[in-house]
Formats: structure tokens, C-alpha cells, sequence
């Protein structure tokens, strides 16, 4: 009896999984049709060589990507991203420096973006402030810090160690920090999914009031999604400085803009309370590849902005219009 | 007088290929009005709609004055002189009350600035004078101030102010106290002896019985009764033409299946002295038994939602206790409420109770998974429980992963109970239990009610429908600014009583 009333209601998994991503199947095809047409024009697009490039470029944006999208879930935003990548990175570079103590040197990264990140939190969460000024001023912050206390000098002569995420290989061949983007992806796509804390960011972004009347804390939520970010932009710092093994105080800067772009062209909707992980990894790839792509066929830097941006906006045109149609 | 202003001939509309309207006839006269109801889903919103240009008709004619017209929006209608009120106001929050009326009025504009506020102000003034409220409404004040009925009649005045011929009121009454109701329908009468005629949109019966001169009424897109007129018109027949089939006792017997089940002596919540920050409520004690509905009556304004707000802990305390069978509650504290097993369901279903876009099943299971312990979510135990309260509560449902937003209001508020109800709830309160709801859903949220009650749920309801307070409760405590004025048994009550206590007397 119960059998039957559950299929009456629910549609298969393999349905219901389509039918939940349907935004992401078609940005994947998107992907591939892009994908396709540029491996057919330049030659040296699809080799293993330059999608290896293309990943280490997209290395840092994917961590803050993340962080983005679990924030942009809740319907805020944090801006603050890339000049926290920046200030952690560096604070966390200069002990590294100076102590060429590597677990020291990452420690000390991760907690100054955490706690950037749980400032930001308490701001929004607790002070009720709205997102975008706070992380507007705690990017100015970040950034003014991060020159101060780098004097403006990029740190380096950091201990070999310290390469291990950015550099090192598995078999020889396969980049570590590949396999640490997609560790944190499926952490995060699982906590988004499967646990109580992602489905209260949901249901914050949907409706904060009647979170809150459900019983939910959303403050402490709402906090903890800006924690998450933060944490995340020292992720971000740790794979890039380790990567280049320096760290120069414009590290990050702007980076904020491609992880929103990636969250929005991945179906993130801006309002909150929709959008997954999955859709966020496609966002980055394209954002990534695209920019690999202009350069590669020798576009003039300066045009790349306008492609870029006209990708943002057809991306969202289209996800309206599909609702649109939907409706109809 | 009895020429027709509106005629719409065959109209039918379809969406994605569904028909929401089946070759819908309808007319209205000069200086009348006329009542379109129907349930939710029967298309009463898509034919007014058609009418004044947000949608446009796959068959059929609309015309005005005789005139065939096919209007592309609201603003080609307005020029049409017919204007719509819809539920969502278009008004502007920021703006002052002239500021909104005369908005798009070339008369106070000189190259597209505002020109002469005063003018503006003093032509709002003669506008409400012509009604008797110029009292009623501040033209300088902004709108964001104002009261839902204070908003309804700046859009009706907005609309008078066009020259409208015919107006469309969705749902007018939907969230105004009696005495705002009737102030209402003074204006809509005084502008109906001038000529103006009138749609209204609505579920309550026993308004459109006051105010309307014929009703025509839709079902699943059909036209059942066509412009009949409203005194050959038996409630009776008029419910079941609505729905479809008979709804004898919509309360239940008054009075009778109550006593069965009112454990006079257990007492389960009990209110101290309770006053709210903002002095909305100001001292307030009552208690609630085992198995009691006890209905809170008042105007709007009276403090009724705030009182229910401020015992779960949703709008805070200045002072006073709320005891659970004895034992204190913290105070400010929605957590430590829905800890004790106190449920809430919110007068604003959309503002604050659902959550549109995210699915039915994740929208039942939300309360159980924020009063549980759990950190993972059990996809089982969801999906046992969403199915049980589908069940248990015969909320329609295609696909319980589509977004709520797709279910019909009757259907929302039953899963706004469901939500509740899986948190296995001592107390329930619920802030006007079937607002925007059609009757068939109303039959089953008071059935669904009473069983809860049998149950031995404490059931605290705030209404402002007089039938239903009546209708439902063991207890109806009357509101006026912010203070119990009357403690009544349902043997004694009665509308007037109810409405002498929430006007001038002094009980208790």
C-alpha cells in the first residue's frame, strides 16, 4: 500500500535527479558544445598539457567558488573573497617565511581567513547588516591590510615542502591539488545535500522569516555560511601560493568577480535558496576554459572582459527564459 | 442603467495546454456589482486578468461599451476605464498617498517633474471628502504606513481617479476587519449609484451576499451559474455550484462534538500578564486546556497575531510567563518552543510561512529536521513522513518534489499543518487558518482541526472571520487594543457580542 503511494507522488531517482539538475545537464552541454568547437579550432587547446594549465588557473577561484555559492544560497554575498585569499595567503606566507615551518605556515593561513569569514558572519548573522556592505568594507579592509603588512614586497623562498598541494604529482602525472578541488567539491556538494546544515541554508535563502518561525537558527546558519567562505579563501590562498611558491600582496584581487560568475552561470540564482555545487563546478570550468580559449586564439586581453561578460548574462537570459517558458 | 459595460464572449484561455478557461461568458452592467467566485484554480483570476490585458485570450472578445477591445496591459486598460485591484497593491511604498493617486496624472506634471505637490494633496483631499474618509487617509502620508484597508482605498481612489467605469477588486476583503469592510463597501456603493460597475472577486460568501448584485460562478474553467441574480440565490446552491458537491455542515455541529472531548480541568498552556515590546498586547493572561479550541476575535490591529507572535517567541517580551503544562518556557525563544513541542502556523503563508521554490517534501520535513538532533538529513524517514501526511491530510499533490508555489492555497496551508504536525505538537497555534483558502480545502483545515482536538491538542486559532471563530472554538476570547475584553463560551457568543467587544465594551 505504501509502495503504491510513493510511486503516486515521486517520480524514479533517475527522473527526479534530471529533473532537479536540469540546469546544470544543460550548462554541461554548453560546456561540451564550447569544448568541442574549440579543440576544433586551435590545436593546442585539447592537449594535456594546456588542460593542466587551465586547471591550475582555475585552481584558487574553484575553492572560492565554493564559498560562494554556499553563501549566495543563503541569498547573500561575500566580496570579500579575493582580498581575504589575498591577506590570508600573505599573513600565513610571511610566518612561512620566517619560521619555514610549513603545517605553521597553512595553520596560520586558514585561521585568518576563518576568522575574517566569522567576522563577516557575525556582522550579517548576528548584526543583521546587509551582506553586501559588510564584505564590500571587509574587502577594502583585507586588501589595505595586505599591503600594510607586506609592505607591499611579495614573500618567497618558502621550504620545498610547502609545494606538495601545488606542485606535486601523483604517478608522476596526475596534479595533487586536481584531486584536492575535486575532494572539496564532493565534501561540499554532500554537506549542501545530505545534511541538516545545507538544507537550513536552502530554506534560509528561500524564506529567512519562515526559517526562523520553523525553528531553525539562523543566525548561527547564516554565520556558519560565511565561516565556510572564509575557510575556503584560505584553501584558495594555500593551492595558489604553493603553486607559484610566492605570494605577492594583488594575489586574489578581483578574483571575487569570477566566483561569482561561476556560481551564477552555474544556476545559483542571486535571490538565494536555489543552485547546487555541480552547477557551480561547470560555471568554473567555463569561466576557466573560456579565458584559456580567448587567449590561446590570441584575442586581444582587453576583449576577454566582454566575452566574458556577455557568457554571464546569456547565461542567466537563458535560465529566465526557460522559467518563462516553463510558466507559460 | 442596464446597458453593458463589460461583455466578454467566449473566452478561453489555456496554459502549456492545460484550459483554465472554457469558453467563459460574462457581462457586467453600468452601476452594478458583480460577484465572480469560484475556488482557487477555477480561473476567476485568469478571466479578470483577460479582461484588463495581463493575459490575452487564445478565443473570444472582450468589449466595452460595446466596443470590441483587446487590451495589450494594464496601463491600454486604464485608458479603456477599467482598472483592476489585485491582492499584490501597485502601489508605491515610498510615495505619499497624492504621491500614488495621481501618479500618472499629466495635470501635476511639467516636463516630467512633479510640478505642484500642494495641488496634488488638495485634489487627494476633495477625492476622500467625496467619500467621507477625509479623515480616514493623510494625503501627505507614505504608503508604507498605511493599513491594508487605508491601501485598498487609495488604489480604489487611484482607480476613481481615471475615470474608471469598471473596477476589479481581487479578493478586497481578504485581510480588512468588519468595520473596514464596510467602509469598503460604502465607497463601492457610492460609486456604484454614480455608475460605476463593479467585479468582485472573492471566496466569502456571506460579503458577496451583502454587496453584490449577481454572481456568476466558475468551476475548473466552466461557467456554472451565469449573472444570477444574488437574492433568487440560495447559499446552499451557491456552495455547491462552487464546489461541486453538497457541504452540509462546514463546522461541524456547534457545540456538540466539542464537550466530548474538552478536558476542563488540564490545563496546558497557561499566559501571565503578558505584554509584548511594543505594547501591541499589554497584559495578557488566559490559559488553554487539553483538547480546547480557543478562537482569539478582534479587529485588525487588535493584537491578536501579535499575542500568538509573542507566546512562541516570534516578536518579544516585555514582560510576563508562558507555562507548558506547568513548567516555565524561555522567553524570546522559537527553539525552546518548538523543544516544548508548540507548533505555529502563520497568518502570512507566503511572507513567512513556505518556502516557494524549494519542494513539498523538503518544505513538511523542515520542522521535524530543525527540532530533531540529526546532523544528516534521513531521506527515509522523509519521505515516510511526507507520505503519511499527504495521506493524513488529503493534500493534493502531483509530484512531491515539485516546488510549493505550484499547490493551490488550500493546499500550502494544509502543508503548513503537516509541517507542524510531524513535530507531534502539545499546542497548535494557528493565525487565520483559512485565509485565501476555497471551501473545500476550508471543510477539511476544520476537520483536520477538530481531530487534532480529540487528539488532546491544545488549538489556539486567531481569526477574524466571525463564522469561523464560531463555528470552531470551544472558547473565543475578544481583542481590543491589545487586551482581553471578553472571555465567552461558545453557547453564549454570538456575532454581536463578539463584534460589541471589539468595538466599545469593557469586559472582564
Amino acid at each position: 500500500m505504501e509502495k503504491e503511494n510513493m510511486t503516486l507522488y515521486r517520480k524514479s531517482a533517475g527522473k527526479r535527479f534530471f529533473k532537479e539538475h536540469k540546469t546544470e545537464f544543460s550548462m554541461l552541454i554548453i560546456f561540451a558544445v564550447l569544448f568541442i568547437i574549440l579543440s576544433f579550432s586551435s590545436e593546442y587547446f585539447f592537449t594535456p598539457q594546456n588542460i593542466k594549465n587551465v586547471m591550475s588557473q582555475i585552481s584558487s577561484n574553484s575553492m572560492l567558488a565554493i564559498g560562494m555559492t554556499v553563501v549566495i544560497i543563503t541569498s547573500g554575498i561575500d566580496l570579500s573573497v579575493g582580498a581575504n585569499l589575498g591577506l590570508s595567503g600573505m599573513i600565513g606566507c610571511m610566518v612561512l617565511m620566517k619560521t619555514q615551518n610549513v603545517l605553521l605556515g597553512i595553520l596560520v593561513t586558514l585561521l585568518i581567513s576563518t576568522f575574517v569569514g566569522a567576522v563577516n558572519g557575525l556582522l550579517i548573522g548576528y548584526g543583521k547588516m546587509p551582506a553586501f556592505i559588510v564584505t564590500l568594507g571587509m574587502m577594502q579592509i583585507c586588501r589595505s591590510l595586505d599591503y600594510v603588512i607586506s609592505n607591499a614586497n611579495t614573500a618567497s623562498k618558502f621550504p620545498e615542502a610547502y609545494s606538495f598541494l601545488g606542485k606535486a604529482k601523483i604517478n608522476g602525472s596526475f596534479p595533487v591539488y586536481i584531486l584536492f578541488i575535486i575532494l572539496m567539491f564532493s565534501i561540499f556538494i554532500w554537506v549542501l545535500a545530505k545534511t541538516r546544515f545545507g538544507r537550513f541554508l536552502y530554506a534560509i535563502g528561500s524564506n529567512e522569516e519562515a526559517a526562523r518561525l520553523s525553528g531553525i537558527n539562523v543566525k548561527l546558519c547564516t554565520m556558519f555560511a560565511y565561516v565556510v567562505s572564509g575557510i575556503l579563501c584560505g584553501f584558495g590562498a594555500w593551492i595558489m601560493t604553493s603553486r607559484l611558491m610566492a605570494c605577492d600582496p594583488t594575489y586574489g584581487n578581483g578574483n571575487e568577480m569570477d566566483a561569482i560568475a561561476a556560481t551564477v552561470i552555474g544556476g545559483t540564482s542571486m535571490s538565494g535558496g536555489k543552485g547546487t555545487l555541480m552547477g557551480t563546478a561547470i560555471g568554473v570550468l567555463l569561466v576557466g576554459f573560456l579565458r584559456n580559449a580567448l587567449n590561446i586564439l590570441g584575442v586581444n586581453p582587453y576583449w576577454q572582459g566582454t566575452a566574458i561578460g556577455a557568457v554571464i548574462i546569456v547565461a542567466v537570459l537563458a535560465e529566465k527564459l526557460s522559467q518563462i517558458r516553463i510558466k507559460k | 442603467m442596464e446597458s453593458k459595460l463589460i461583455e466578454a464572449i467566449g473566452i478561453t484561455k489555456a496554459f502549456s495546454g492545460a484550459p483554465v478557461l472554457r469558453n467563459v461568458s460574462f457581462e457586467l452592467l453600468h452601476g452594478e456589482v458583480h460577484a465572480l467566485m469560484g475556488e482557487n484554480g477555477a480561473g476567476k483570476s485568469t478571466l479578470s486578468k483577460i479582461i484588463t490585458g495581463i493575459y490575452q485570450a487564445d478565443e473570444g472578445q472582450v468589449f466595452v461599451e460595446g466596443k470590441p477591445v483587446q487590451f495589450n496591459n494594464t496601463r491600454e486598460a486604464i485608458a479603456g476605464g477599467v482598472s483592476i485591484v489585485t491582492q499584490e497593491f501597485s502601489l508605491l511604498p515610498d510615495f505619499s498617498v497624492s504621491e500614488n493617486i495621481f501618479l500618472t496624472d499629466k495635470r501635476f506634471y511639467k516636463k516630467g517633474f512633479i510640478s505642484d505637490k500642494t495641488a496634488m494633496a488638495a485634489e487627494t483631499y476633495n477625492l476622500l471628502k467625496l467619500f467621507d474618509m477625509e479623515s480616514f487617509i493623510d494625503p501627505y502620508e507614505k504608503v508604507i504606513n498605511l493599513s491594508v484597508a487605508q491601501m485598498q482605498v487609495v488604489e480604489i481612489l487611484k482607480a476613481v481617479s481615471t475615470e474608471a467605469k469598471a473596477i476589479i477588486l481581487d479578493e478586497p476583503t481578504a485581510s480588512l476587519s468588519n468595520k473596514e469592510i464596510q467602509m469598503l463597501f460604502n465607497l463601492v456603493r457610492q460609486l456604484k449609484a454614480e455608475g460605476v460597475g463593479f467585479i468582485i472577486v472573492s471566496h466569502k460568501i456571506s460579503e458577496i451576499y451583502e454587496i453584490a448584485d449577481r454572481i456568476t460562478v466558475l468551476r475548473d474553467g466552466l461557467l456554472i451559474l451565469n449573472g444570477v441574480v444574488t437574492k433568487e440565490l440560495q447559499q446552499k446552491d451557491l456552495i455547491k455550484a462552487m464546489v461541486g458537491r453538497e457541504i452540509n455542515d462546514l463546522y461541524g455541529v456547534k457545540g456538540e462534538n466539542n464537550k466530548h472531548r474538552f478536558h476542563k480541568n488540564e490545563v496546558v498552556l497557561e499566559v501571565q500578564d503578558l505584554t509584548d515590546i511594543n505594547h501591541y498586547v499589554r497584559d495578557i493572561s488566559f490559559s488553554v486546556c487539553k483538547g480546547e479550541i480557543a478562537g482569539f476575535s478582534g479587529l485588525v490591529g487588535a493584537g491578536r497575531s501579535e499575542l500568538v507572535r509573542c507566546i512562541f517567541g516570534a516578536n518579544k517580551r516585555a514582560k510576563g510567563k508562558v507555562f507548558l503544562n506547568g513548567e516555565e518556557i524561555k522567553p524570546d525563544s522559537i527553539r525552546a518552543c518548538v523543544e516544548k513541542k508548540i507548533g505555529f502556523v502563520t497568518e502570512d503563508r507566503k511572507n513567512d510561512g513556505i518556502l516557494q521554490e524549494i519542494s513539498v517534501l523538503k518544505n513538511i520535513c523542515l520542522v521535524d529536521l530543525a527540532a530533531g538532533e540529526r546532523i544528516l538529513i534521513d531521506q527515509k524517514r522523509d519521505e515516510k513522513n511526507c507520505d503519511q501526511m499527504i495521506n493524513q491530510l488529503s493534500i493534493k499533490v502531483m509530484d512531491i518534489d515539485d516546488p510549493v508555489k505550484k499547490l493551490s492555497g488550500g493546499n500550502q496551508q494544509k502543508l503548513l499543518l503537516a509541517k507542524w504536525l510531524l513535530l507531534d505538537p502539545v499546542v497548535l497555534i494557528v493565525d487565520e487558518p483559512t485565509r485565501g483558502v476555497d471551501i473545500g480545502a476550508k471543510a477539511d483545515i476544520y476537520e483536520i482541526m477538530r481531530k487534532l482536538a480529540e487528539k488532546g491538542i491544545a488549538i489556539i486559532v486567531v481569526s477574524s472571520e466571525l463564522p469561523e471563530v464560531l463555528g470552531i472554538c470551544d472558547t473565543i476570547y475578544v481583542m481590543r487594543e491589545g487586551q482581553i475584553t471578553a472571555k465567552l463560551n461558545v453557547d453564549e457568543a454570538d456575532e454581536e457580542t463578539i463584534g460589541y467587544y471589539s468595538t466599545i465594551g469593557k469586559g472582564v
